[in-house]
């Protein structure tokens, strides 16, 4: 699945799955003019993005993002920070 | 009077009363323009100096934007955001726009269809719905666009909803001028995004400026460089205490994933924080010290709406309703959270002594604690999570934030004050909870 084939009520739910590589490419990097890309794991430890990152890429040098699959975000647990 | 008249002659055109300083310097920064936003602005700001509490103000988020234009890269018909059909090419900055530039667009193609559709592909181009930004619902909007052709023509203007209702309408163009056309059509229902469209029979034609818009009015035009969302960020970026695009002024970094709108910032829950690059060791201190955050969201899960620990169980933070409790910690490591129905409005966690912190929500004082005081957090503050012991960011929020602070210790009249100008604020946005 990508970006095209996806609903405004998807956005919430699924990430785009990166390579490890390509999560290295990302990390630090500008999306748009005031936006960092924030690679995260999920509960697999598979490197995601948010689909509002790929929405919201401005950057020419990482359009790419754009035609990640995407798949069904399963966070990991988030403990208490207390 | 007098008021207004210095007003205009320093060449400000915003709210009928003399603009404060401080909001002029936020107002060229942002590029706001807006007469609702400069007036909520300009009376929170006099409001707060007139209180004594800006002052103690470090960090102020007002998350406040005048975007009207719903469309993306307005002068760019290059882009991807708009589809090109009928053999359509665009060549860039090739003719000079209304605004004397060299930003308009040449376009070219063979049109040939008397009875267009969405879906027969009989635009020049059109702004994808995939690309913009609002639904149909039950809106009224109006697109314009500028546009120049050599010879007299018949063009169509269209907008329309993605898979959904269209709308179009005809114009004939004089021959060697600038013209901005426009439709104003309201939806019925509809979850589709709205795009615009052009139809020419003309072999070459001259774009720029291109606006879609809330109403039934087509207002002055306001360039979309990139994205709303890019556009919308650039102004919810700056500290209005000191509006500098500098982390040395406390400018927030977005990170992750991010919605901007009119009614505020809202993180995604999933990644999306920002970095206020505020340090309390560098910049606060230890027994007066507050933190704050405006939400329009009721929700219950583990985030934390502003904060940081450092080192490992020593917080500045504030956890809006986290399983029905709130916490406000000011540089400590202990206390406990305070029953909360709903996490909506507006909450200050603040310390104001080695001995004494508390934590306010729209005004009313919900907890008084004598939780000591350990250390300031050697750390940047984040906002919409928390900068955690690790150096990473977690409990990433979900609550849409329409007003932020950072800053010294508040008394219980200050803490009462700002939440009435914060509120005040808000209900001149239209944006209150």
């Amino acid at each position: 699945m990508k970006l095209a084939d996806i609903t405004t009520e998807d956005i919430t739910t699924l990430v785009g799955l990166l390579t490890e590589v390509q999560k290295d490419e990302l990390v630090g990097v500008y999306y748009s003019a005031d936006s960092i890309y924030n690679p995260i794991q999920d509960i697999d430890n598979n490197w995601v993005i948010s689909t509002e990152e790929m929405i919201y890429t401005t950057n020419e040098d990482t359009l790419w993002v754009k035609d990640l699959n995407l798949v069904e975000y399963r966070p990991k647990p988030t403990p208490s920070p207390f | 009077m007098i008021g207004i008249s210095i007003a205009n002659s320093l060449g400000f055109t915003g709210p009928s009363v003399l603009p404060d300083a401080s909001s002029q310097a936020y107002f060229a920064a942002t590029g706001i323009t807006g007469v609702t936003q400069q007036t909520a602005i300009n009376n929170l700001v006099k409001g707060l100096k007139a209180d004594g509490i800006w002052s103690k103000m470090k960090a102020v988020y007002p998350f406040v934007t005048d975007n009207r234009n719903l469309l993306g890269y307005t002068e760019d018909f290059s882009n991807t955001a708009w589809g090109k059909v009928q053999n359509a090419t665009v060549t860039t900055n090739t003719f000079t726009a209304p605004n004397g530039t060299l930003t308009a667009d040449t376009i070219t193609g063979t049109i040939n269809s008397t009875n267009p559709t969405t879906s027969n592909g009989s635009k020049v181009f059109y702004h994808s719905g995939n690309n913009a930004t609002i639904q149909a619902q039950n809106n009224t909007l109006t697109g314009s666009i500028y546009v120049y052709a050599t010879t007299a023509i018949t063009i169509q203007l269209f907008m329309y909803e993605w898979g959904g209702a269209e709308f179009g309408q005809s114009y004939t163009l004089s021959a060697n001028t600038w013209q901005r056309i426009s439709i104003t059509s309201t939806f019925s229902g509809g979850t589709g995004n709205v795009g615009l469209a052009i139809q020419s029979n003309a072999n070459t034609l001259y774009a720029w400026g291109a606006q879609l818009e809330l109403g039934s009015t087509a207002t002055t035009y306001q360039p979309i460089a990139t994205t709303q969302q890019a556009y919308i960020a650039s102004q919810f970026k700056y500290n209005l205490k000191d509006p500098r695009d500098l982390d040395a002024a406390f400018r927030l970094v977005f990170n992750g994933g991010w919605t901007h709108s009119s009614t505020g910032a809202t993180p995604n829950g999933t990644n999306g924080y920002a970095d206020t690059f505020y340090n309390p060791s560098a910049s606060g201190q230890l027994n007066s010290a507050h933190v704050s955050y405006y939400s329009r969201t009721n929700s219950n899960g583990t985030e934390v709406e502003i904060g940081v620990e450092r080192p490992i169980t020593n917080f500045q933070l504030l956890e809006i309703r986290t399983a029905g409790l709130t916490y406000f910690y000011m540089n400590q490591g202990g206390g406990l959270g305070i029953a909360d129905a709903n996490s909506l409005g507006y909450y200050i966690g603040n310390r104001t002594a080695s001995n004494v912190v508390n934590g306010f929500k729209n005004g009313t004082k919900i907890n008084n604690a004598s939780t000591s005081s350990i250390l300031l957090p050697n750390a940047k503050i984040y906002l919409a999570a928390y900068n955690q012991s690790n150096n990473t960011a977690a409990a990433f929020s979900t609550k849409q934030s329409a007003f932020a602070t950072i800053g010294d210790g508040l008394t219980d009249t200050d803490a009462s004050n700002l939440y009435t100008r914060v509120q005040a604020y808000q209900t001149a946005l239209s944006r209150q909870v």
